[in-house]
Protein backbone atom coordinates (compact mmCIF):
# COMPACT_ATOMS: atom_id res chain seq x y z
CA UNK A 1 0.00 0.00 0.00
CA UNK A 2 2.61 2.20 1.09
CA UNK A 3 4.47 1.53 -2.22
CA UNK A 4 1.12 2.70 -4.01
CA UNK A 5 1.46 6.14 -2.03
CA UNK A 6 4.88 6.35 -2.97
CA UNK A 7 3.66 6.09 -6.45
CA UNK A 8 0.94 8.10 -6.83
CA UNK A 9 3.16 10.47 -4.93
CA UNK A 10 5.79 10.41 -7.68
CA UNK A 11 3.55 10.94 -9.93
CA UNK A 12 1.68 13.75 -8.72
CA UNK A 13 4.98 16.03 -8.06
CA UNK A 14 6.28 15.34 -11.57
CA UNK A 15 3.04 16.63 -13.02
CA UNK A 16 3.17 19.86 -10.74
CA UNK A 17 6.58 20.33 -11.84
CA UNK A 18 5.15 19.85 -15.51
CA UNK A 19 4.18 23.89 -16.47
CA UNK A 20 7.55 24.69 -15.22
CA UNK A 21 9.48 22.35 -16.94
CA UNK A 22 7.23 22.83 -20.80
CA UNK A 23 7.65 26.68 -20.09
CA UNK A 24 11.32 26.71 -19.69
CA UNK A 25 11.73 23.72 -22.42
CA UNK A 26 9.34 25.62 -25.10
CA UNK A 27 8.43 28.65 -24.80
CA UNK A 28 7.12 29.66 -27.78
CA UNK A 29 4.63 27.62 -29.22
CA UNK A 30 2.78 28.31 -32.31
CA UNK A 31 -1.42 28.13 -32.32
CA UNK A 32 -1.06 25.39 -34.31
CA UNK A 33 1.21 23.36 -31.99
CA UNK A 34 -0.98 24.75 -29.25
CA UNK A 35 -3.84 23.53 -30.54
CA UNK A 36 -2.19 20.28 -30.69
CA UNK A 37 -1.00 20.72 -26.64
CA UNK A 38 -5.07 20.92 -26.10
CA UNK A 39 -6.17 17.82 -28.36
CA UNK A 40 -3.65 15.90 -26.79
CA UNK A 41 -4.32 16.82 -23.00
CA UNK A 42 -7.64 15.88 -23.41
CA UNK A 43 -7.26 12.78 -25.11
CA UNK A 44 -5.12 11.64 -22.42
CA UNK A 45 -7.36 12.33 -19.37
CA UNK A 46 -10.01 10.20 -21.90
CA UNK A 47 -7.20 7.46 -22.78
CA UNK A 48 -6.95 7.24 -18.88
CA UNK A 49 -10.53 7.48 -17.68
CA UNK A 50 -11.01 4.30 -20.06
CA UNK A 51 -8.53 2.46 -17.87
CA UNK A 52 -10.26 3.51 -14.85
CA UNK A 53 -13.72 2.63 -16.31
CA UNK A 54 -12.68 -1.51 -16.47
CA UNK A 55 -10.64 -0.90 -12.83
CA UNK A 56 -12.43 1.10 -10.44
CA UNK A 57 -13.89 0.05 -7.66
CA UNK A 58 -15.99 2.72 -5.85
CA UNK A 59 -18.87 3.81 -8.08
CA UNK A 60 -18.15 7.56 -7.70
CA UNK A 61 -14.78 6.87 -9.21
CA UNK A 62 -16.35 5.28 -12.09
CA UNK A 63 -18.72 8.05 -12.48
CA UNK A 64 -15.98 10.66 -12.31
CA UNK A 65 -14.35 8.69 -15.04
CA UNK A 66 -17.58 8.58 -17.20
CA UNK A 67 -17.66 12.62 -16.56
CA UNK A 68 -14.14 12.88 -17.67
CA UNK A 69 -14.93 10.95 -21.26
CA UNK A 70 -17.94 12.76 -22.03
CA UNK A 71 -16.46 15.79 -21.14
CA UNK A 72 -12.88 15.80 -22.53
CA UNK A 73 -14.32 14.42 -25.66
CA UNK A 74 -16.73 17.30 -26.03
CA UNK A 75 -14.18 19.74 -25.96
CA UNK A 76 -11.72 17.73 -28.40
CA UNK A 77 -14.75 17.64 -30.73
CA UNK A 78 -15.09 21.64 -30.14
CA UNK A 79 -11.42 21.85 -30.64
CA UNK A 80 -11.73 20.26 -33.79
CA UNK A 81 -14.33 21.90 -35.52
CA UNK A 82 -12.47 25.14 -34.60
CA UNK A 83 -9.39 24.12 -36.51
CA UNK A 84 -11.44 22.63 -39.26
CA UNK A 85 -13.17 25.91 -39.58
CA UNK A 86 -9.83 27.93 -39.15
CA UNK A 87 -8.00 25.90 -41.59
CA UNK A 88 -5.41 25.20 -38.76
CA UNK A 89 -4.25 21.61 -39.05
CA UNK A 90 -2.62 21.22 -35.36
CA UNK A 91 0.93 20.38 -35.02
CA UNK A 92 2.63 17.91 -33.25
CA UNK A 93 5.81 19.70 -30.90
CA UNK A 94 7.64 18.76 -27.42
CA UNK A 95 5.67 19.65 -25.49
CA UNK A 96 2.44 17.20 -26.17
CA UNK A 97 5.13 14.75 -26.80
CA UNK A 98 6.23 15.31 -23.29
CA UNK A 99 2.13 15.26 -22.08
CA UNK A 100 1.93 12.17 -24.17
CA UNK A 101 5.32 10.34 -23.03
CA UNK A 102 4.25 11.37 -19.59
CA UNK A 103 0.51 10.08 -19.75
CA UNK A 104 2.56 6.42 -21.05
CA UNK A 105 4.34 6.26 -18.01
CA UNK A 106 1.26 6.94 -15.41
CA UNK A 107 -0.96 4.54 -17.77
CA UNK A 108 1.71 1.83 -17.52
CA UNK A 109 1.75 2.35 -13.58
CA UNK A 110 -1.73 2.68 -13.14
CA UNK A 111 -2.47 -0.96 -14.91
CA UNK A 112 -0.72 -2.78 -12.56
CA UNK A 113 -2.92 -1.77 -9.63
CA UNK A 114 -6.78 -3.03 -8.31
CA UNK A 115 -9.43 -1.83 -6.35
CA UNK A 116 -9.23 0.70 -3.75
CA UNK A 117 -5.53 0.75 -4.69
CA UNK A 118 -6.25 1.82 -8.05
CA UNK A 119 -9.13 4.17 -7.30
CA UNK A 120 -6.13 5.98 -4.81
CA UNK A 121 -3.62 6.73 -7.51
CA UNK A 122 -6.41 7.40 -10.23
CA UNK A 123 -7.81 10.22 -8.43
CA UNK A 124 -4.20 11.59 -7.25
CA UNK A 125 -2.94 11.64 -10.32
CA UNK A 126 -6.50 13.17 -11.87
CA UNK A 127 -5.66 16.14 -9.23
CA UNK A 128 -2.22 16.40 -9.99
CA UNK A 129 -2.86 16.36 -13.58
CA UNK A 130 -5.85 18.51 -13.72
CA UNK A 131 -3.81 21.06 -11.40
CA UNK A 132 -0.99 20.82 -14.15
CA UNK A 133 -3.15 21.75 -17.18
CA UNK A 134 -4.75 24.42 -15.39
CA UNK A 135 -1.52 25.91 -14.72
CA UNK A 136 0.16 25.17 -18.48
CA UNK A 137 -3.45 26.78 -19.63
CA UNK A 138 -2.61 29.66 -17.27
CA UNK A 139 0.89 30.18 -17.30
CA UNK A 140 1.19 29.04 -21.48
CA UNK A 141 -1.31 28.33 -23.22
CA UNK A 142 -3.70 30.87 -23.25
CA UNK A 143 -1.13 34.06 -23.11
CA UNK A 144 0.88 32.06 -25.85
CA UNK A 145 -2.27 32.01 -28.40
CA UNK A 146 -2.23 34.58 -30.96
CA UNK A 147 -5.46 33.59 -32.60
CA UNK A 148 -8.64 34.76 -30.45
CA UNK A 149 -11.30 32.43 -30.94
CA UNK A 150 -8.42 29.22 -30.00
CA UNK A 151 -7.83 31.89 -26.89
CA UNK A 152 -11.95 31.72 -26.29
CA UNK A 153 -11.82 27.94 -26.53
CA UNK A 154 -9.02 27.97 -24.16
CA UNK A 155 -10.24 30.16 -21.86
CA UNK A 156 -13.85 28.59 -22.14
CA UNK A 157 -12.20 25.19 -21.59
CA UNK A 158 -10.69 26.61 -18.26
CA UNK A 159 -13.85 26.52 -15.42
CA UNK A 160 -14.09 22.66 -17.15
CA UNK A 161 -10.67 22.03 -15.91
CA UNK A 162 -10.92 23.77 -12.37
CA UNK A 163 -14.48 22.21 -11.71
CA UNK A 164 -12.66 18.59 -12.41
CA UNK A 165 -9.92 19.70 -10.16
CA UNK A 166 -11.88 20.65 -7.56
CA UNK A 167 -14.02 16.90 -8.17
CA UNK A 168 -10.99 15.22 -8.08
CA UNK A 169 -10.46 16.90 -4.64
CA UNK A 170 -13.60 15.93 -3.18
CA UNK A 171 -13.71 12.00 -4.23
CA UNK A 172 -9.67 11.63 -3.04
CA UNK A 173 -10.51 13.30 0.45
CA UNK A 174 -13.47 11.18 0.62
CA UNK A 175 -11.57 7.85 -0.62
CA UNK A 176 -9.45 9.08 2.14
CA UNK A 177 -11.87 9.62 4.79
CA UNK A 178 -13.20 5.51 4.19
CA UNK A 179 -10.03 4.01 4.61
CA UNK B 1 -43.63 50.81 23.94
CA UNK B 2 -47.26 52.24 23.28
CA UNK B 3 -45.21 55.37 21.47
CA UNK B 4 -44.21 52.26 19.03
CA UNK B 5 -46.89 50.32 18.95
CA UNK B 6 -49.00 53.53 17.73
CA UNK B 7 -46.81 54.71 15.43
CA UNK B 8 -46.17 51.35 13.89
CA UNK B 9 -50.48 51.31 13.32
CA UNK B 10 -50.42 54.65 11.95
CA UNK B 11 -47.83 53.60 8.95
CA UNK B 12 -50.06 50.59 8.18
CA UNK B 13 -53.40 52.42 8.14
CA UNK B 14 -51.62 55.14 5.82
CA UNK B 15 -50.47 52.49 3.36
CA UNK B 16 -53.31 50.55 3.20
CA UNK B 17 -55.19 52.33 0.52
CA UNK B 18 -52.06 51.89 -1.77
CA UNK B 19 -51.77 48.40 -1.05
CA UNK B 20 -55.35 47.87 -1.50
CA UNK B 21 -55.71 49.97 -4.82
CA UNK B 22 -52.44 47.39 -5.70
CA UNK B 23 -54.29 44.72 -5.50
CA UNK B 24 -51.74 43.04 -2.53
CA UNK B 25 -52.83 40.73 -0.55
CA UNK B 26 -56.22 39.71 -2.50
CA UNK B 27 -54.95 38.88 -6.33
CA UNK B 28 -53.54 35.18 -6.85
CA UNK B 29 -49.85 35.19 -7.22
CA UNK B 30 -49.28 34.75 -11.31
CA UNK B 31 -46.78 32.03 -11.78
CA UNK B 32 -43.38 33.51 -13.04
CA UNK B 33 -40.77 31.95 -14.96
CA UNK B 34 -37.26 31.58 -14.12
CA UNK B 35 -34.16 31.04 -16.80
CA UNK B 36 -31.39 29.65 -14.77
CA UNK B 37 -28.14 29.72 -17.66
CA UNK B 38 -26.03 26.84 -16.92
CA UNK B 39 -22.53 28.15 -18.50
CA UNK B 40 -18.50 27.95 -17.73
CA UNK B 41 -19.55 25.18 -15.12
CA UNK B 42 -22.13 27.64 -12.92
CA UNK B 43 -25.37 28.30 -12.44
CA UNK B 44 -26.09 31.88 -13.24
CA UNK B 45 -27.71 33.43 -11.06
CA UNK B 46 -26.27 31.64 -8.35
CA UNK B 47 -29.82 32.17 -6.13
CA UNK B 48 -32.70 32.00 -7.86
CA UNK B 49 -35.88 34.08 -5.56
CA UNK B 50 -39.45 31.30 -6.82
CA UNK B 51 -42.68 30.73 -5.24
CA UNK B 52 -44.43 27.78 -5.79
CA UNK B 53 -45.58 27.09 -8.93
CA UNK B 54 -42.87 28.91 -10.91
CA UNK B 55 -41.44 27.76 -14.03
CA UNK B 56 -37.56 27.16 -13.63
CA UNK B 57 -36.17 26.56 -17.03
CA UNK B 58 -32.49 25.67 -17.12
CA UNK B 59 -30.54 26.55 -20.28
CA UNK B 60 -27.17 24.30 -20.95
CA UNK B 61 -24.75 26.74 -22.42
CA UNK B 62 -21.64 24.65 -21.98
CA UNK B 63 -20.38 22.25 -24.35
CA UNK B 64 -21.12 19.56 -22.10
CA UNK B 65 -23.72 18.02 -20.97
CA UNK B 66 -25.03 19.03 -17.36
CA UNK B 67 -27.99 18.43 -14.42
CA UNK B 68 -29.85 19.85 -12.28
CA UNK B 69 -30.58 17.90 -9.58
CA UNK B 70 -32.31 18.64 -5.79
CA UNK B 71 -29.85 18.95 -3.03
CA UNK B 72 -32.28 15.90 -1.29
CA UNK B 73 -32.46 14.10 -4.30
CA UNK B 74 -36.01 14.90 -4.82
CA UNK B 75 -35.57 15.69 -8.59
CA UNK B 76 -33.31 15.45 -11.34
CA UNK B 77 -33.19 16.57 -14.55
CA UNK B 78 -31.41 13.67 -16.11
CA UNK B 79 -28.35 14.80 -18.42
CA UNK B 80 -29.23 18.33 -20.00
CA UNK B 81 -27.33 17.84 -24.03
CA UNK B 82 -25.02 20.95 -24.87
CA UNK B 83 -27.95 23.20 -26.00
CA UNK B 84 -30.79 21.93 -24.76
CA UNK B 85 -33.10 22.98 -21.80
CA UNK B 86 -35.33 21.12 -18.90
CA UNK B 87 -37.96 22.98 -16.99
CA UNK B 88 -39.92 21.73 -13.56
CA UNK B 89 -42.87 24.00 -11.63
CA UNK B 90 -42.26 24.38 -8.38
CA UNK B 91 -44.20 22.46 -5.78
CA UNK B 92 -45.14 22.88 -2.29
CA UNK B 93 -42.34 20.92 -0.42
CA UNK B 94 -38.96 21.95 -2.53
CA UNK B 95 -35.37 21.20 -1.72
CA UNK B 96 -33.45 24.78 -1.24
CA UNK B 97 -30.63 23.56 -3.35
CA UNK B 98 -29.63 21.91 -5.97
CA UNK B 99 -26.25 20.82 -8.01
CA UNK B 100 -25.24 18.97 -10.90
CA UNK B 101 -24.40 15.41 -10.42
CA UNK B 102 -21.66 14.89 -13.08
CA UNK B 103 -20.20 17.76 -11.37
CA UNK B 104 -20.72 18.18 -7.82
CA UNK B 105 -18.86 21.31 -7.25
CA UNK B 106 -21.57 23.32 -9.29
CA UNK B 107 -24.32 24.79 -6.87
CA UNK B 108 -27.01 26.73 -6.93
CA UNK B 109 -30.02 28.25 -4.12
CA UNK B 110 -33.77 28.58 -4.64
CA UNK B 111 -34.75 31.01 -2.30
CA UNK B 112 -38.77 30.90 -1.20
CA UNK B 113 -40.43 33.50 -1.30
Amino acid sequence: MRSHSNHAIAAALTLALLPALLAAQAPQLNDAEIAHVAVTANAIDVDMAGLAETRAASDQVSQFARTMITDHTAVNEQAAALATRLGVTPEANAVSASLRASADSARTRLSALRGPAFDTAYMAREVAYHQAVLDALDGLLIPGTANPELRKLLMGVRPAIAAHLEHARQITQALEAGK
Amino acid sequence: MIAGARSSLLVSLVALPAALAAGEGCRPHEAATHRIRIEQFQFEPAVTTVRTGDTLVFVNADVVPHTATAGDSAWDSGAIAPGAEWSTVVPEEWARSYFCRFHPTMRGTLSLQ
